[in-house]
């Protein structure tokens, strides 16, 4: 029943790109590989970011701005520290 | 069926902390903003003005930073504004540094788009939609309450994609849990005049706000999250802006309707595996996905009925493919949903470290996960979202950066952003008094109407207008000829000739033929007498009508040699000949 539903639906989107003619395919077997590579890519950056948190350095400058230095901040000090009003 | 028009955007109040290196010496919010507003305006604003070259507002606001969009035509291209907000204040974090520093305050600023900070202090990322005030046969306090009724279970359910996921403290819950939304535990009534001591799934305290006006009003929503991701924000956006249609267009007859909603979106929000069932009132229960389909099979059906735009259509596909991935295996859209990728994040930190969700409050190291769910929301180049997909969900960088120097071209704030592009080249002054008026040159204008992109005030942009008259949205091109109508120059009259005679939808060739009727040119009374035989009888009736009065009692121009097809309806030309 649920896969009826599914090939149901499939069929409608590809009835509603073929009927607008935008030029626009799914291939769900293609979608779904390059699903699956950003997901693995996620997956890695992840990992990456676990082993070399950031922040634990100095602020960056970026572009053409001034170099700025500053000194790293811990999880804790982050934390404790974010207090706001509320707003709205 | 009238076109639909409507416009999106967002006010989102970003959290601004600061961590002084000597204690004591935090500057006030307003100091923090005001340093921020320097670097904008330096590059894309007015001294002594909130508003900027892209149409949008940024101001101090109840101890926040609040960025407010400039008036958007799509879903699509208020997802790209409010990308292009992130990068900007994530762009002035370290100049501002410099800035406080110099007046004294050594530290480092941290801008977070989240809706909670530590102590469990809510802010909001609010959504306005314009839309019709009234439906054909509803109008008034009952259209508000249909409008209501449908969208409610819509609203309470569509966490499930747009949620940007949070860790619970221990200091706000007994044991530290993961929710889908910021805000769901914060609402606390169904529909809200205020957003501060109440917050309802519905907010119908900004109605008499100069944002919309005459057959327009504006729908407030206070319930969302703000999102990193510009997939979230554009589904957010987009599959709500489909509701509306169907709305407008009394298209929903019965949905499911949620025997508690405050309740089930919290139920919803505090369930990461989606598959929390929450009772209807007909008795029966059913989870976020199920009635997520139920709302997608409606949409599904009228879109096959009545048509759709490029990007409903687009928005359509992803909602659907949303949906199937929900119900194979939510994780699966930690490529595109806050709350997914977020979720990632901390049971990766949570395995790395052997532990387990369930015995975190007694071994966790809570602090470092909390840290990792603050600095997914930072928008600077270290903020985890930001880390882990550059630049973005939905946008490229070519887009973001247009967004950051330019208005939206087809709405009201494209009258605005010009203007103050022009006073920043010295080509004009114009003081911006809100978001419904302006001084240009010393008179005031009203920009009353939204949806408008051209005024006889500003320069005259023909290749701008061009665009327009070719977009892929037919409301802009019948705009476009609107516009063109004023203009009275062979190229124009070709312009529109050709759109009189071609396009496809019979509004706009209309709306070709209206402009077209204002001029004695060749040009236009040649394409009036091909208008008509045009298959639409409202196009043959405009031409009729426009050469009767050029015609001024004197005889009309001969008539095409092939006569017009009549489609039940008596021509007014035959009649009269």
């Amino acid at each position: 029943m649920v896969e009826q539903q599914q090939i149901r639906r499939e069929r409608q989107r590809r009835q509603r790109r073929q009927v607008e003619g935008k030029g626009v395919t799914l291939a769900s077997d293609e979608t779904f590989r390059e699903t699956e590579a950003q997901l693995q890519r996620l997956d890695a950056a992840i990992d990456d970011i676990l082993s070399d948190p950031p922040m634990a350095g100095p602020s960056v400058a970026i572009g053409a701005q001034d170099r700025h230095q500053l000194r790293p901040l811990t999880a804790e000090t982050l934390v404790k520290g974010f207090r706001q009003q509320g707003g709205e | 069926m009238s076109l639909p028009e409507r416009d999106f955007s967002l006010e989102t109040e970003y959290a601004i902390n600061f961590y002084p290196a000597a204690p004591d010496k935090t500057p006030a919010s307003n100091v923090i903003v005001q340093a921020l507003q320097q670097g904008l305006v330096k590059h894309y604003g007015l001294p002594g003005c909130n508003f900027l070259v892209s149409g949008g507002k940024f101001h101090h606001d109840v101890g926040h930073a609040e960025w407010s969009l400039p008036e958007c035509r799509t879903a699509r291209e208020a997802a790209t504004y409010d990308k292009a907000a992130d990068y900007l204040l994530g762009w002035l974090v370290p100049a501002t540094e410099a800035i406080l520093s110099s007046n004294g305050f050594d530290g480092r600023l941290l801008i977070v788009k989240n809706n909670v900070d530590s102590a469990g202090n809510t802010y909001g990322c609010h959504e306005n939609y314009l839309m019709q005030r009234d439906a054909d046969l509803l109008a008034g306090e009952s259209f508000l309450r249909y409008l209501a009724r449908c969208l409610i279970p819509f609203l309470v359910t569509r966490q499930v994609f747009a949620g940007a996921g949070r860790l619970v403290s221990p200091g706000q819950a007994q044991r530290p849990f993961f929710e889908l939304s910021q805000r769901a535990a914060f609402v606390n009534c169904v529909v809200s005049e205020e957003t501060t001591q109440s917050r309802g799934i519905i907010n119908l305290g900004r109605e008499g706000e100069p944002l919309a006006e005459g057959n327009y009003r504006r729908l407030h929503l206070i319930v969302g999250d703000a999102n990193l991701s510009g997939w979230a924000t554009w589904m957010k956006l987009g599959t709500t802006g489909i509701l509306l249609r169907m709305i407008e267009d009394l298209y929903i007859g019965e949905v499911p309707l949620l025997q508690y909603p405050v309740a089930a979106l919290r139920a919803i929000s505090r369930d990461p595996t989606c598959r929390a069932v929450v009772p209807l009132r007909d008795g029966r229960r059913v989870t976020a996905i199920d009635l997520q389909w139920r709302y997608y099979e409606l949409a599904d059906r009228y879109v096959e009925q009545f048509g759709c735009s490029d990007e409903e259509n687009t928005v359509m596909d992803a909602w659907g493919q949303a949906l199937e991935d929900l119900e194979n295996d939510p994780i699966r859209l930690r490529n595109r949903a806050d709350w997914a990728i977020k979720w990632r994040l901390l049971d990766t930190h949570i395995r790395r470290h052997r532990l387990s969700w369930d015995n975190l409050l007694l071994e966790g190291p809570t602090t470092e996960l909390l840290g990792l769910d603050l600095r997914y929301h930072d928008v600077s180049p270290d903020g985890h979202y930001y880390q882990l997909i550059r630049p973005d969900t939905l946008v490229t960088m070519a887009q973001i950066e247009a967004a950051q120097k330019r208005p939206p071209p087809y709405t009201r704030a494209r009258l605005r952003g010009e203007a103050i592009a022009l006073t920043r080249c010295a080509a004009a002054q114009v003081a911006v008094g809100g978001w419904a008026e302006l001084t240009w040159n010393s008179a005031k204008q009203r920009l009353g109407d939204p949806l408008e992109f051209d005024a006889q005030w500003l320069p005259a942009d023909n290749a701008s207008l061009r665009l327009a008259i070719a977009h892929l949205d037919p409301a802009v091109r019948i705009r476009a000829a609107g516009y063109l109508r004023q203009r009275q120059d062979p190229e124009t009259l070709m312009l529109l000739a050709g759109v009189a005679r071609q396009d496809a939808n019979e509004q706009v060739r209309r709306a070709a033929a209206v402009a077209l009727g204002n001029s004695r040119d060749t040009i236009a009374l040649d394409t009036l007498i091909a208008c008509l035989g045009d298959p639409s009888p409202m196009v043959r009736w405009v031409a009729e009508d426009a050469l009767g009065r050029q015609g001024g009692g004197q005889p009309l121009p001969p008539r095409p040699s092939e006569p017009p097809r009549m489609d039940g309806r008596e021509s007014l030309v035959h009649v009269i000949s």
